[in-house]
């Protein structure tokens, strides 16, 4: 419980302190015109490839994260993904974590989140039955 | 202390919180799998339920086996929960002590078009920029990958097309 409301929170602190909250900022990255966001992204990426080869060297047993193999699902997903993002500024996370800086705005797109996960799910569950399978192991 | 931090702190910033994310829950950090598990809810209660019925149809007609526990899936909704509450407080907080100016936005519905396409996307490829892009990428998993260039890709022409608003 408190864990999880510290990181939580520490995470919604920092993404605002990155300015990743901002759909300007979002829009730059996107049309190349400033990197910043990119380079912030990749040192986060290969620093944690350093961390996790060390933490699966120490600590074998107890690190175990799920496998994602390849899916056709993934690249229709992300490619849904890249273009909401694009037009709406927002990944989950940072919908959230820029509501006080956005306000309407950040609850317009929370709403069509959800909607749209919701929407996708209910699809999936009655037609398609595509796997469901999560990139982490929440339930 | 005012404005946006550079690269390397956020960079930092962010593989610390995904490395205290592990260390602390003893899992990988990934916020839609929250959102996604949050709106499963009703599906697994009638999980639940079937498993129940299975057990009570299997106790009557073996009346002699041990009886059958099903396996319950526990539903973390109020982690889940708190955990995108505090993500607002966080985002909140710093706002607070460094606003951020005001900036123009894109019409409501193209807002709204924007979210529903993050929420059927994220739920169709199990994963966002925290757990398929941080966490996954991290760890060269095939299916991340592939969804961070796809959503990249995808997001760059997106927002050429777009433009600034």
């Amino acid at each position: 419980m408190i864990p999880t409301v510290v990181l939580g929170a520490l995470f919604g602190y920092v993404l605002a302190r990155i300015r990743f909250t901002s759909w300007h900022e979002v829009h730059l990255m996107f049309t190349l015109r400033d990197l910043r966001l990119v380079a912030t992204f990749a040192l986060a990426v290969l620093l944690l490839a350093g961390i996790w080869r060390l933490v699966a060297r120490v600590a074998p047993a107890r690190f175990t994260p799920p496998r994602v193999p390849f899916e056709p699902r993934h690249l229709l997903g992300g490619l849904l993904f890249g273009a909401g993002w694009a037009l709406s500024g927002a990944c989950p996370t940072i919908a959230l974590a820029g509501l006080a800086q956005r306000r309407a705005s950040a609850v317009i797109v929370l709403v069509g989140l959800v909607a749209g996960n919701w929407l996708w799910g209910a699809l999936n569950d009655r037609w398609l039955k595509w796997s469901q399978q999560g990139c982490g192991t929440e339930d | 202390m005012t404005g946006a931090w550079s690269w390397w702190q956020g960079g930092l910033a962010l593989a610390g919180i995904s490395l205290l994310h592990w260390l602390w829950r003893g899992r990988m950090l990934a916020v839609s799998g929250r959102f996604t598990a949050l709106l499963r809810r009703r599906r697994i209660s009638v999980d639940d339920e079937l498993a129940a019925e299975l057990a009570r149809a299997t106790a009557e007609a073996f009346p002699d086996a041990p009886p059958v526990t099903p396996p319950r899936r526990r539903w973390h909704g109020t982690e889940h929960l708190l955990f995108l509450l505090a993500l607002i407080a966080g985002g909140g907080f710093a706002q607070a002590f460094v606003p951020a100016p005001m900036e123009l936005e894109p019409s409501w519905p193209v807002l709204l078009a924007g979210g529903l396409l993050v929420g059927a996307g994220t739920r169709m490829a199990g994963g966002c920029t925290s757990g398929h892009g941080l966490s996954g990428v991290s760890r060269f998993q095939p299916g991340s990958l592939v969804t961070i260039a796809a959503t990249f890709a995808s997001g760059i022409v997106t927002a050429w097309l777009l433009g600034a608003p």
